[in-house]
């Protein structure tokens, strides 16, 4: 990674430019990965991802270059690149000190994953998928593996910031195909949390992924096509929270808020949400997946109340975000690596817990669906218009659970479900996920209990 | 640079005991501007570069990979990737590949970065034309990217090629609001293809149209998927022809080569060098020459797509197909235009759906089981003319089976810009959507 005075220059070379503020990132990273299919290991492959990404801002116009040449002459390049962009050259530049900030570290890392022998990795993916296989005979395939990341970073810029992180994370995932013949289903699980190997010692058992994923294709082996329709549905805890996330978390980040391309622009202090909604975006839960100990702007890590009992109260916003809404940054700037720039993102999001009971949720059901495992989904903030897939549902009949359905989805638009969320449950749980954006895919965790959407589309195929 | 990497990976290659090594390197650079409102909002530069190294030690393959293109690190990578080789149960049924007899000359395209003010002066002339539409609103944005890269393959077995290609590119989403509804469209072609004043009307038109729009009733239609749509599809089930998914018995179509698969006027072609296709590298992943097929032809399974490993495991010939680290995919898949004109499409629908628009495709698909419910939406269609927008419905059936609903194919084949996957409009019969 670069030095502080290499930093320096480049950040010097950008103002000559005329930017009013010039931000360089420095980065470095590791990856490692096995893979298992059809009772092999398959693939161990590890990779090595570095460069600069050099960022200047003119009020709000932005001007960005990246490179992996780090020559001096390949760094020079890019940033006297980023200085002709900005075009307005300027003899004097002002005073900047780079003063070292180092962050507390509440994300403790004990076993960095890419110094654990690969073969030590191949057989505790190969004990994991071996226990789906031994579930039912009717799993015919198993796919998983495990994957390590471990992001280095420094940040630097023109107002004399210098700071770093260390980024450690680890997760497991392994999916089951069962079979009888004439159809496939699938079932999943994919674990991980910011720690290194010792993830496996404390927190997940490989083998009860294993056992989790065959269960879920079991489940949707047997199940019947889902009707469709306006009905009930109770959506369980976890990556349940994806509806949170997706119908909501998005239109609240200053990626779509600051250019009024959100449905939730202006709406602070409003009722956007039924009052048993509370919805927080946390960044500090400790070794928590979409955890940091600064964002990608060098900001501290903070836990934010988006919405307190229905109200909004808080946007995520990063530096631009700041200047476009003329609000302070929420610590919320993310980056995929150094060659995205950073913008407004999620860290761990859920909805808290409210105050109904679980039972009685599903008791207060005659005629719907219970939504126990969701898959992925995605969001257009300007028209609110979202979609999300159901991995593991259930018809509920008489305040009953009944039989399995399949091939489910969620459809509607974020305030109209804001509102409809009418019960919300006690078991708040969060559970991984990759989310994409325009500065790519970072990881982020979603959550919440039991809760009841009152009236929402269910897209099935019956 | 190419000569320094190859003398380091041979040398590193015989210090670690590798029998054999395959690299392939990449570098592009590129550049876009993005406007917002009445101004630039964004000017980026990208100089990047990859290089990902597989040897072969005892038989069996590792992989190591980085962005760092020095001879130390691409000597490291070999290091890294003898070592995870060693962990791999699989071992490797065929030998490193010594070339295919010939490979297709491909045009060589030369773009040369245009300088920052250049393009900045392009994109404020897409972004005036777009604010001035009438129903437009601030978040109304113009870009314009422009890329060259170069890719290139060798191994042990003394394979070497090349491979040069960029693109320049401009597009427009067009937000437009009536009241309290709000659309917006997106539109992005070659530069080439097209003037800013017919990219802006495009892109306006398009978010206009959909102003209005509500869910129809839940029921079975007869519907149409225009050629994006339908290009969506074809991609997400991509995987379906897969060797490597017949091998691990994730795709139906395992064993049905030569079984009939969809409706008779059914016709997939695999073409690497179709003309209205971006890129033709004359060689896959694994340095084979690459070239036409049918995968489906009058509704049945002709082949599926094989690399090398896959190709031995089922006793046949490689089709081409290699993607990275023993991935299968296609090289231009499209499905054979028909002969109506869209309106002509559209007379023949008379009453049904034409979906414009499906969300959704990352998870409201199971290309495993071919399952899928996505949301869509589009136009109401009465008496062969469109009548209404259509938004927040689902359209839901299964792959497999969607492939047999065929039934009518229009002549307006496109392939999405920079997409390997090419459509005509399609009619199906008989879809599952729900609404109201």
């Amino acid at each position: 990674m670069l030095d502080k005075k290499t930093m320096s220059e480049l950040i010097a070379i950008v103002l000559h430019g005329g930017a009013d503020f010039v931000e360089v990132y420095s980065e470095y990273s590791k990856a490692n990965s096995v893979s298992y299919s059809n009772k092999k290991i398959e693939t161990v492959a590890d990779s090595v991802h570095g460069g600069v990404g050099i960022r200047a801002f003119v009020g709000t116009k932005t001007y960005f270059g990246c490179t992996s040449d780090l020559t001096p002459s390949g760094l020079r390049e890019c940033a006297e690149r980023v200085a002709q962009a900005v075009g307005s050259p300027v003899q004097r530049i002002p005073d900047f000190y780079l003063t070292e900030r180092i962050p507390t570290n509440i994300h403790p890392i004990k076993t960095i994953p890419s110094d654990v022998p690969a073969a030590v990795r191949a057989e505790l993916l190969r004990a994991a998928c071996t226990k789906a296989y031994e579930y039912a005979p009717e799993i015919v395939q198993v796919q998983g593996g495990i994957s390590s990341n471990e992001k280095n970073f420094i940040v630097a810029n023109s107002e004399g910031l210098y700071t770093g992180d260390r980024q450690v994370r680890t997760r497991i995932s392994v999916s089951a195909v069962a079979s009888d013949g004439k159809e496939n289903q699938t079932g999943g699980s994919n674990p991980g949390r910011s720690m290194g190997w010792e993830l496996f010692d404390s927190v997940v058992n490989p083998e009860e992924v294993g056992k989790e994923a065959a269960r879920q294709a079991m489940v949707n082996l047997r199940a019947v096509p889902c009707p469709s329709g306006k009905m009930t549905v109770a959506i369980g805890n976890g990556f349940g929270g994806v509806i949170f996330h997706e119908a909501c978390g998005h239109s609240l980040e200053a990626t779509s808020v600051g250019i009024g391309m959100s449905q939730m622009a202006g709406r602070m202090g409003q009722q956007i949400a039924n009052p048993k909604v509370t919805a927080i975006d946390d960044g500090t839960i400790p070794n928590g997946w979409g955890s940091c100990n600064i964002d990608d702007e060098g900001m501290p890590m903070i836990k934010r109340t988006l919405i307190k009992d229905g109200i909004l109260t808080s946007y995520m916003i990063d530096r631009l975000g700041s200047r476009r809404m003329g609000m302070p940054s929420t610590a919320s700037g993310r980056r995929e690596d150094y060659s995205y720039e950073p913008t407004s993102r999620m860290t761990n999001t859920y909805i808290a817990n409210g105050p109904d009971k679980n039972e009685d949720i599903i008791k207060s059901i005659d005629n719907g669906i219970y939504a126990a495992a969701m898959g992925g989904g995605s969001v257009n903030p300007f028209t609110g218009a979202f979609n999300f897939a159901v991995r593991e549902g259930y018809i509920v009949r008489n305040g009953e659970i009944c039989e399995p359905v399949k091939g489910a989805s969620l459809i509607g638009t974020g305030s109209e479900i804001l509102m409809n969320i009418d019960m919300v449950g006690q078991n708040m749980e969060t559970a991984q996920g990759m989310c994409g954006s325009s500065s790519g895919s970072v990881p982020t965790d979603v959550g919440q209990p039991l809760i009841r959407v009152s009236d929402i589309t269910v897209g099935g195929s019956k | 640079m190419k000569n320094a990497i190859k003398n380091a990976v041979a040398e590193a290659a015989k210090a670690y005991g590798a029998e054999g090594y395959e690299v392939k390197m990449g570098s592009s650079t590129s550049a876009a501007v993005e406007a917002l409102k009445d101004d630039i909002s964004s000017v980026t530069y990208d100089k990047s570069k990859s290089i990902s190294v597989r040897c072969v030690k005892g038989g069996k393959s590792g992989y190591a990979s980085g962005n760092i293109v020095t001879p130390e690190e691409a000597a490291e990578l070999v290091r890294r990737a003898c070592e995870s080789a060693l962990v791999v149960d699989d071992a490797d049924e065929v030998p490193l590949f010594e070339g295919s007899p010939e490979y297709k000359e491909v045009e060589k395209k030369e773009v040369v970065i245009p300088s920052a003010e250049e393009m900045i002066k392009e994109t404020m002339d897409l972004q005036t034309k777009i604010m001035a539409c009438e129903k437009v609103v601030e978040g109304s944005q113009s870009f314009m990217q422009v890329s060259a890269s170069e890719s290139s393959f060798f191994n042990s077995a003394g394979l070497d090629l090349d491979y040069e290609s960029g693109y320049v590119a401009k597009g427009a989403v067009a937000a437009v609001k009536d009241g309290d509804d709000a659309e917006e469209n997106y539109e992005m072609k070659f530069a080439d293809e097209i003037s800013n004043d017919e990219l802006v009307k495009l892109a306006y038109d398009g978010a206009v149209a959909k102003l209005g729009g509500k869910p129809v009733d839940s029921g079975k239609y007869n519907i149409i998927l225009e050629n994006g749509a339908m290009r969506s599809i074809l991609s997400v089930f991509s995987g379906v022809f897969s060797a490597r998914s017949a091998f691990l018995k994730t795709t139906l179509f395992a064993g049905k080569e030569g079984e009939k698969v969809a409706s008779d006027i059914v016709t997939l072609i695999d073409d690497p060098f179709h003309e209205k296709k971006f890129g033709h590298c004359p060689f896959d992943a694994e340095g084979v020459a690459v070239y036409t097929k049918s995968v489906i032809e009058d509704g049945v399974l002709k082949t599926l797509l094989y690399n090398r490993m896959y190709a031995k495991k089922f006793d046949t010939e490689t089709t081409g197909n290699a993607t990275s680290a023993k991935g299968i995919g296609v090289q231009g898949l499209y499905l054979k235009p028909g002969e109506l004109t869209e309106e002509e499409l559209l007379e023949k629908l008379g009453d049904g759906l034409y979906i414009t628009g499906l969300q959704g495709l990352h998870a409201g698909v199971n290309a495993v089981s071919g399952d899928f419910s996505l949301q869509a939406s589009g136009f109401l269609v009465e008496g062969g003319k469109k009548t209404r927008a259509v938004k927040n419905i689902t359209v839901a059936d299964n792959y497999y089976k969607l492939l047999f609903k065929v039934t009518a194919i229009a002549n307006n084949l496109s392939f999405g810009t920079g997409s390997s996957f090419g459509a005509p409009d399609v009619m199906f019969s008989d879809i599952s959507v729900s609404g109201n």
